[in-house]
């Protein structure tokens, strides 16, 4: 059976709003299917292998452990990058998804620079975004929902050529603006939703560990699951982040 | 109302507009966690808030400060205020959980990481920076023994500056003693004599939602709240050390009053219900969010048949009191507002008093 190796960023610094759903959905799951999966722990300082990782997971962070991390990314970009093009998976969320742009600006007017890895800016804007959001998503034809809780400050503006991970149905997305969340280069995804997302979108968890298994020529078939929990979770959110009953 | 002293608890968004307009004659902060981010984003601007009414405090008056949390150690305000601080100086079981809701991992001057000598729950204990000064400051009020009795009451020796208490109170768990503290505390800030002190803890009750107790046809009903990943899991480590054949039902709502983010679920603990030895015989999610909480507990290891979703309150509670054998227990572990609607269903089955009417 297949055999994937998960590298989880910083998890004491990065890990805001129930980030350890997210690794749980992806290590179940791949269980479930008889894949061995390896979990890795980054701390700060620590090397990274970008040679044996085939999935990296970054979840979010207040703007102090951002900082932190920025600092200590910053002598790795290169690799990553590289990585990334041979098409490595990368999952980020929130605080992550905003380090792998250009740069972030945060509340304070201080300009955090980014790993550079998608063409997207950060900046801090006027009250936070915060609610249950529903968006759709066109990796899967026809698209498919993901359903998610956001709170961010920041607004994340994609450049010309990047593509969204979603058109938002519910909610705000990545500024409040153009109806676009998150974004997707290569096999990389960055998402303001967690919730957590990945246990309540498990085709998005699939997804992942597909593409994690692809990356090192493994056997992608993953056999199929009953879902009916996860998908009446999905259902009741979508239903929730629908009703408006949060907003004032 | 003819009365000396009115205590209010006071909401982070609220408390800086509160203190201004009241003017109280003193202020007591417990202890910062993550519940209430969904409203103020992050732990940062929590303490902003804190802060900004700390300020607003009148000079001469007085302020409380748990010095346990590094959080709030490093909140001083500018006026002439007397600030008393307490602390835990016992010895305590080790926190197994030490890796779920610790929200504060850096020191609040230099953002190094903190060390611990000892950690009672979550961020909460004897740290300090080793990089710059900063660190637990010696507590006014210390809180130096402590041992339950069989029969559920709590014994502690608290040791004021000028005199040592020895005091009873009939309430469980770590997070309790923090509040006995800063009850004493405040008592002793207003100069109220130790006697008084002592005898009014002896009466403590556990408050609205805080492992109340009903019973019917012989089954015990016990309610206690769930609100963030640091109590919740204290909760469920002391739920699961009751002996017999208990029940749980884990009702969860994301109301406003709730935390409308309900991703917390995923730092709880809940893996400590399905490798437990003596677990439930049964266990039932309902809420809004009863969906979320079984898909939790598929991925901390239950099979989906051995937890059932009933997503109506009153059919939930009526469900498990079925499956609860007599002479044992039922747990409900609601959060805020769902925890309204089922004790509302409790006093239509005649158990208990609507809490407007309570005291």
């Amino acid at each position: 059976m297949g055999k994937i190796n998960i590298y989880h960023l910083y998890p004491a610094h990065l890990n805001l709003y129930g980030d350890r759903g997210n690794m749980l959905a992806l290590c179940r799951r791949a269980e479930w299917r008889g894949i061995d999966v390896n979990i890795i722990p980054v701390n700060p300082g620590d090397d990274i292998a970008f040679s044996s990782c085939d999935l990296l997971f970054m979840g979010g962070g207040q703007d102090s452990d951002q900082k932190m991390v920025a600092e200590d990314l910053k002598g790795r970009s290169r690799d990553m990058l590289k990585a990334v093009e041979e098409n490595m998976v990368i999952f980020a969320v929130c605080g992550s998804y905003q380090l792998l742009g250009r740069y972030y600006v945060t509340a304070r007017g201080e300009m955090i620079d980014g790993l550079d890895i998608m063409d997207l800016y950060t900046e801090s804007g006027q009250g936070r975004l915060i609610g249950n959001a529903v968006i759709s998503c066109p990796l899967w034809d026809p698209p498919r929902t993901l359903a998610g809780f956001e709170n961010h400050g920041g607004r994340t503006y994609l450049g010309p050529n990047l593509q969204a991970l979603g058109t938002v149905s519910h909610g705000y997305g990545n500024n409040g603006l153009d109806k676009t969340e998150g974004a997707v280069y290569k096999n990389v995804i960055g998402t303001y939703l967690h919730g957590s997302l990945l246990p309540k979108n498990p085709w998005l968890t699939d997804y992942l560990l597909q593409k994690a298994l692809a990356y090192r020529h493994q056997d992608t078939t993953l056999r199929e699951l009953d879902d009916s929990v996860e998908e009446k979770a999905h259902q009741a959110a979508h239903k929730l982040a629908a009703s408006q009953r949060h907003k004032k | 109302m003819n009365k000396d002293i009115a205590v209010m608890e006071v909401d982070e968004g609220a408390f800086p507009d509160v203190t201004t307009n009241l003017q109280p004659r003193g202020i007591v902060v417990t202890n910062i966690f993550r519940d209430q981010l969904d409203r103020f984003g992050e732990i940062d601007s929590i303490q902003a808030l804190i802060k900004k009414g700390l300020n607003a405090l009148p000079a001469g008056n007085f302020q409380i400060i748990n010095a346990d949390d590094p959080s709030l150690a490093s909140l001083k305000s500018s006026k002439k205020i007397k600030r008393w601080t307490y602390g835990l100086e016992v010895e305590l079981p080790p926190d197994d959980f030490l890796n779920t809701g610790r929200d504060i991992k850096t020191c609040p001057n230099c953002s190094c990481k903190l060390e611990y000598a000892k950690v009672f729950y979550a961020h909460i204990g004897h740290y300090y920076c080793p990089f710059c000064n900063y660190g637990r400051p010696e507590p006014d009020v210390k809180l130096t023994r402590q041992k339950v009795t069989d029969e559920g009451i709590t014994r502690i020796e608290v040791n004021l500056p000028d005199q040592s208490l020895e005091l009873e109170v009939p309430l469980l768990g770590i997070y309790n003693l923090y509040n006995i503290l800063a009850a004493v505390t405040c008592a002793r800030a207003l100069n109220i004599p130790a006697r008084i002190i002592s005898e009014a803890l002896k009466k403590a009750v556990p408050s609205f939602g805080r492992m109340e107790r009903f019973e019917k046809n012989n089954k015990e009903i016990i309610m206690a709240l769930i609100k963030n990943p640091v109590g919740a899991n204290e909760i469920l480590r002391t739920i699961l050390n009751q002996p017999g054949n208990n029940n749980l039902v884990i009702a969860i709502n994301d109301k406003i009053a709730d935390g409308t983010d309900v991703s917390w679920l995923w730092d709880v603990d809940f893996e400590q219900l399905s490798t437990a030895t003596s677990s439930f015989s049964s266990i039932i999610a309902t809420g809004l969010r009863a969906w979320d909480m079984a898909v939790r507990l598929k991925y901390a290891g239950f099979e989906p048949e051995q937890v059932q979703v009933e997503e109506d309150f009153g059919r939930a509670v009526e469900v498990a009191l079925e499956q609860t054998a007599p002479n044992s227990k039922l747990f409900i572990i609601p959060t805020y507002t769902a925890m309204l609607d089922i004790r509302r269903h409790l006093n239509k089955m005649g158990l208990g008093s609507p809490y407007w009417e309570e005291r």
